[in-house]
């Protein structure tokens, strides 16, 4: 199980981390959004595996639930900047 | 397993505050410093878990007697509870501030807001 | 015993409430009543625990005792702290009633939360807890500014979100793994485990929780974001920032310290010193008077900052001196904010519009004092006692630094207060509401009020309990009478103070006080002759006199020293009155406060550990530091005498200030360093620095003085600056007679200090009324007033027979006193330099009265009348003591002889009727006078009986051939008087100490220049900048 549960973190680990850096450096800014979710919700799964499911539960939550919304919201009131 | 949510943590930290500290557009810089927020949370998480142990949630499996030799530390888990909601009470604000500069200056340019300066 | 909760509690329950109401007023009137109740509860703890013997109280939350729990604690520095929190949230929420009521109930809310949040950090003993209020007060703060909706505002609130996010990834982080390190989130029990000391991986994990909450001080040059909110804010906000935020974290910073340990106080007070010096010299070059103030605000904290720590060598002082200059920031700063509300415009110049108001003046004034440490504010007392603290402890770089940054501080500040005096009234009036003046009001008088409580709780004199003082201030009460009902009470308290100490002087010290008592009531006789009313000149006049009056009866260094303050201030005040003197005033008080700065360092030093030395304690100072505290004290005092190289101020200030001002500072002001250069050779005698006779020293640079002095004054067309060059002339004389150290030498300086006054005050007098009737003062546009203005020339000519010394009158008498002193003494080539300088003290003494009164009238000056009666009344009572003084000198002499002798006994005077005779020969006053007066009868009734048949000649009876020159001064003989003297000695009169003053300002704002460049205005440069910042912090601490 302890194999399985280390592998499993590396792989989230290398999809966090990708998921990061396309976060930083997608071209346009939705994809970097969703990818910044993408983050959170790897993170809230690797919460999981460290014994902590209440956090694992507000971070999908909040972190990427609620974040992302809010993000989208504001990026629809500010269409025309976004490539700024 | 938590050294290397330790190390993915930091990397998050330092790839978020890169993207925030270069990217020109304020969306990107949140977008940037809420990747760094995931990774200052894992961080504590990180911290918390000790090898071998189980989630600190107490009932039928785990009673209350048996619970101090058998979970992880709670205290952190609760710091990062706080922590998530604060750094989205964050986001937030900052994103409120996204949609009136843009509303005031018609760009998210950060470069663009140096009138003060000196 | 009300609960400390309720600081955090109130505020919370009130912020939900006003969701629920939706009449503006009604919220805002619930806003104010929350504030001031979280006030009264403060002011409640804080009486408690200061005067009714409570002890500090835990709350516990939870019911549970800490780590498993959070734990408050409530002890007498919370309680102050959370007393000065909620008072600027109060002042602040009235005074932001127009916006509060405008923007609703967020904004109101968002106030109270950002209090809330900065009494939890105050309270607080959890470092998460300290953690999440840390973030509240963020939201909070930029929640206010995005309420405010002003565009450039906003970008200063993102740049502080953009810093504040990594501020907190920093503090959390260093947060988890403190706790891991110490399995305890409890501040005390952090410090429990680490037992002072933190090493390895927890060192770094509290550097990163310290150097985040350093960072919310907005250090240097980490803080651009913060300059950017001081600027474009809403000035009630900016106070509130400045004041109530920079407190609570300050504290924070302290309560870590516990953790840490001594091994961060090193950088804590690198970081805080450099920002206060950095801070300072930066806000020379700027123009906004809110980012100006922002400068000063992070300078400030900065200073606090040091002070914490170097709460190792504080002991027990450490929260009378941190303290005192915290409330003295926060009180200043949330006044200067309030009043930038109150100036339409944002130029420093702008601020000449406070004029309209005379009490905001008042104000403007007493929060400068604030800042700068000026007596009798806290925070004079708090820089007494660091000073003596670090001096103590061998820590005199860092004093020095402190004190320059001080001073960079002072010169813009009363630069700023210069603007606002003399600049021209924009066109934008005030904008007064009573919403903008009660909390000004309240602020300003809860300055004096603490001023009067650290007077209390500080070892030393109270000096708000000195009567001078409070004599002095009362006149601003009595500023709306008339001028000459000011005058009268101004005289009246003069002579009665008098009356009242006499008897406590020594004879030494009683010539000076008659010079400045009774002589200066003499001079405000002068005074009577304005009429109306003088707003300002009688509080400042008579701070001045205060301060000589209390620098005469000070027995100790404390006392002293804050005399000296109080009549640098109080002349400051009077000088800056004069029409054109602006820039004049600002060199005065620069480099007054700058010598009195080495003065506080020289009596810190004398002092060897203790808070406070007798003046006499002077003479029993180490003999390691003797000769360092001598040179200290001795440039400090000769700022004041204008010695040679410090001297640039006095002929500007001195020129330029009113015609009943000039005699004061220059007759009177002058002697008080004389004073105290006096007190320093009388105790400390003759010291040597590096085989050195120091003493020698200051024999040289006096002769220099003299010979300069006089002969700068040659070249003056000016008649008032004329004087003034003679004044650093004479002083030079007297300082020289002192430094003689023999008996005749100091009866010579003494002999000159009444001279001097009586004859400078008479001329600077005689020359002002003459500039007022004629409307200039230059002197080659004057000449022919003898006939129109004959009491005047009486007095000039009396004055400069008596000043150059030619017998009969009492300036012979002096100078046969200093040739035989000379004549004991063995110093050669200054001797000769200040013979030289007689001679040519002469030259500028005969042009004075020549191109005035003699030659021939001009057209426009035919219709003069006499000068102001009351000018020439002091004249008159000058010139009768002149005579009398020249023909009977023992009437001051004597008793001053006496004593002389008993402290230098040989080569003494021995008096004898009205002979006096001398090692070297003998003086006879009276017969020189009969002498005198038979040689002048004679040669007049000759000159009388060989003119008798002489032919009056009509004025423009001469034959001239055709051509007109086009600047007609030229041929004018009173004009470049002395040119054949200019192509000779004019080498020696080359403005190099203008020049090199010069240099030092001009480098001083072109490195400021260049320094602020670092402010970009880009949010993330400065948050680069704060990386960058913490990463040398650590670097340093790593090497340190």
């Amino acid at each position: 199980m302890t194999t399985f549960s280390v592998a499993l973190t590396v792989v989230l680990a290398i999809a966090m981390l990708g998921a990061a850096v396309l976060a930083i450096t997608g071209r346009s800014l939705p994809i970097a959004i969703l990818a910044a979710g993408l983050v959170s919700l790897f993170a809230s799964v690797l919460f999981l595996l460290l014994a902590s499911p209440d956090v694992a539960m507000t971070e999908a939550a909040i972190g990427s639930g609620l974040t992302t919304f809010l993000f989208f919201f504001i990026l629809g009131r500010v269409r025309g900047g976004e490539n700024g | 397993m938590a050294q290397i949510s330790l190390a993915t943590g930091f990397l998050l930290i330092l790839i978020g505050f890169y993207g925030a500290l270069t990217q020109r557009n304020l969306m990107r810089m949140i977008v940037g410093f809420t990747i760094a927020d995931s990774g200052v949370n894992l961080v504590i998480v990180a911290i918390g878990y000790m090898h071998g142990r189980t989630a600190p949630i107490i009932d039928s499996t785990l009673p209350a007697g048996e619970a101090p030799a058998r979970i992880i530390d709670p205290v952190p888990q609760a710091l990062v509870l706080t922590a998530i909601v604060i750094g989205v009470g964050v986001t937030a604000l900052m994103l409120a501030y996204a949609y009136k500069l843009y509303q005031a200056k018609r760009t998210l340019d950060i470069s663009t807001f140096t009138e003060l300066k000196w | 015993m009300v609960s400390a909760l309720l600081l955090i509690a109130l505020p919370l329950a009130a912020a939900f409430l006003l969701g629920l109401i939706s009449n503006r007023h009604i919220a805002y009137a619930l806003t104010l009543a929350a504030m001031a109740a979280g006030a009264a509860v403060s002011g409640w703890w804080v009486w408690q625990l200061g005067w009714a013997g409570a002890v500090p109280v835990d709350i516990l939350t939870a019911g549970t005792a800490p780590p498993f729990a959070i734990n408050l604690r409530m002890g007498l520095a919370e309680s102050v702290l959370a007393l000065t929190i909620t008072l600027t949230g109060l002042l602040a929420a009235i005074y932001l009633k127009d916006t509060l009521l405008a923007i609703g109930q967020r904004a109101m809310a968002v106030v109270m939360i950002a209090v809330m949040a900065y009494c939890g950090i105050v309270l607080t003993r959890d470092l998460f807890n300290l953690f999440v209020f840390f973030e509240l007060a963020a939201i909070a703060t930029a929640g206010l500014i995005l309420l405010s909706d002003d565009a450039l505002a906003l970008g200063a609130g993102f740049k502080y979100l953009v810093v504040s996010q990594i501020i907190s990834a920093l503090l959390l982080v260093g947060i988890i793994f403190a706790y891991h390190g110490t399995g305890n989130l409890n501040i005390d029990g952090m410090a429990a485990v680490t037992m002072g000391r933190v090493g390895g991986s927890l060192a770094i994990a509290f550097f990163l929780i310290f150097i985040a909450i350093v960072a919310e001080l907005k250090p240097f040059p980490a803080n651009g974001w913060a300059l950017d909110i001081y600027e474009s804010a809403h000035p009630a906000f900016s106070a509130l920032f400045s004041a109530a935020a920079g407190t609570a974290t300050l504290y924070a910073a302290d309560k870590l310290l516990a953790i840490g340990g001594p091994a961060f106080l090193p950088m804590t007070t690198g970081i805080g010193v450099l920002t206060f010096l950095a801070g300072n010299i930066l806000a020379l070059p700027q123009h906004n008077d809110r980012r100006l103030l922002g400068y000063s605000s992070i300078a400030q904290i900065g200073l606090v900052l040091a002070i914490v720590g170097q709460r190792d060598i504080l002991g027990s002082a450490y929260w009378f001196v941190a303290f005192g200059i915290l409330v003295s920031h926060a009180i200043a700063k949330a006044g200067l904010y309030f009043l930038s509300g109150m100036v339409v415009e944002r130029g420093l110049t702008a601020w000449a519009a406070l004029r309209a108001r005379p009490p905001l003046i008042f104000a403007f004034a007493t929060f400068i004092a604030l800042l700068t440490g000026l007596p009798p504010f806290p925070s004079f007392y708090a820089k007494w006692e660091l000073a003596h603290a670090l001096a103590a402890n061998g820590r005199l770089t860092l004093l020095a630094v402190i004190l320059f940054g001080a001073l960079v501080e002072a010169a813009y500040l009363f630069r700023w207060f210069g603007y606002a005096i003399k600049r021209a009234v924009p066109e934008q009036k005030l904008a007064c509401a009573p919403a903008k003046g009660l909390p000004t009001l309240v602020v300003l008088i809860a300055g004096w009020a603490l001023a009067w409580l650290w007077g209390r709780f500080s070892g030393q004199t109270n000096l708000l309990m000195g009567l001078p003082l409070l004599f002095a201030l009362a006149f601003l009460v009595t500023d709306r009478l008339p001028a000459w009902v000011n005058n009268t009470l101004a005289i009246a308290g003069l002579v009665a103070w008098f009356a009242l100490t006499w008897q406590a002087y020594d004879p030494l010290r009683m010539i000076f006080a008659v010079i400045m008592l009774l002589g200066g009531a003499v001079v405000l006789l002068a005074s009577y002759h304005v009429h109306g009313k003088r707003p300002g000149f009688y509080p400042s006049a008579m701070l001045m006199y205060a301060g000589m009056a209390q620098l005469l009866l000070a027995g100790n260094s404390f006392d002293f020293f804050a005399a000296w303050e109080v009549l640098t201030v109080g002349s400051y005040f009077l000088i800056l009155r004069g029409k054109d003197s602006e820039p004049h005033a600002l060199s005065y008080i620069v480099f007054s406060l700058g010598g009195a700065f080495l003065i506080l360092a020289g009596f810190a030093l004398a002092a060897n550990g203790a808070p406070v030395m007798p003046l006499g304690g002077l003479a029993r100072v180490p003999a390691a530091v003797a000769p360092w505290v001598f040179v200290l004290l001795a440039i400090g005092f000769m700022t004041k005498t204008a010695a040679i190289g410090l001297h640039i101020w006095l002929p500007g200030a001195h020129a330029e200030a009113e015609t009943d001002v000039s005699p004061m500072v220059s007759g009177i002001l002058l002697k008080a360093g004389l004073y105290g250069l006096v007190v320093v050779l009388l105790t400390m005698g003759r010291q040597r620095l590096g085989g050195i006779d120091l003493t020698h020293v200051l024999l040289w640079i006096a002769a220099l003085t003299a010979l300069l002095g006089n002969l700068m004054a040659i070249f003056q067309e000016d008649s008032k600056r004329l004087l003034a060059y003679s004044s650093i002339g004479q002083m030079g004389y007297a300082q020289f007679g002192l430094a003689m150290m023999n008996h005749l030498g100091w009866l010579m300086a003494l002999m000159f200090v009444i001279n001097h006054y009586v004859y400078k005050s008479m001329l600077f007098l005689a020359v002002g009324g003459v500039a007022k009737r004629t409307g200039t003062r230059e002197m080659y546009r004057m000449g022919g007033l003898i006939t129109l203005m004959p009491l005047s020339f009486i007095s000039v000519l009396i004055g400069i027979i008596a000043m150059s010394g030619v017998p009969p009158l009492s300036g012979f008498g002096g100078r046969w006193i200093f040739y035989n002193a000379l004549l004991t003494s063995d110093y050669r080539l200054p001797m000769i330099l200040v013979f030289f300088s007689g001679p040519i003290a002469f030259l500028y003494l005969f042009r004075l009265i020549h191109t005035i009164f003699l030659g021939q009238l001009k057209d426009e000056h035919r219709r003069v009348k006499e000068a102001p009666f009351w000018l020439m009344v002091p004249q008159m009572i000058y010139v009768v003591i002149l005579i009398a003084v020249a023909v009977v000198p023992g009437m001051a002499l004597r008793r001053v002889d006496e004593y002389m002798t008993r402290l230098l006994p040989a080569n003494g005077l021995t008096w004898d009727g009205f002979r006096i005779t001398s090692d070297y020969g003998y003086w006879d006053p009276m017969a020189i006078m009969i002498i005198v007066a038979v040689i002048f009868a004679t040669l007049f009734l000759w000159l009388l009986f060989l003119n008798r048949k002489a032919q009056w000649v009509k004025q423009f009876n001469i034959a001239y051939s055709a051509e007109r020159p086009f600047r007609p001064e030229t041929t004018h003989f009173a004009w470049n008087f002395f040119a054949p003297y200019r192509k000779a000695l004019g080498f020696l009169v080359q403005p190099l100490a203008t020049a090199f003053w010069d240099t030092v300002t001009g480098s001083l704002h072109a490195g400021a220049d260049f320094a602020r460049k670092l402010y970009t205005g880009n949010g993330q440069t400065y948050a680069l900048q704060f990386l960058g910042f913490v990463l040398a912090a650590y670097l340093l601490s790593l090497g340190v």
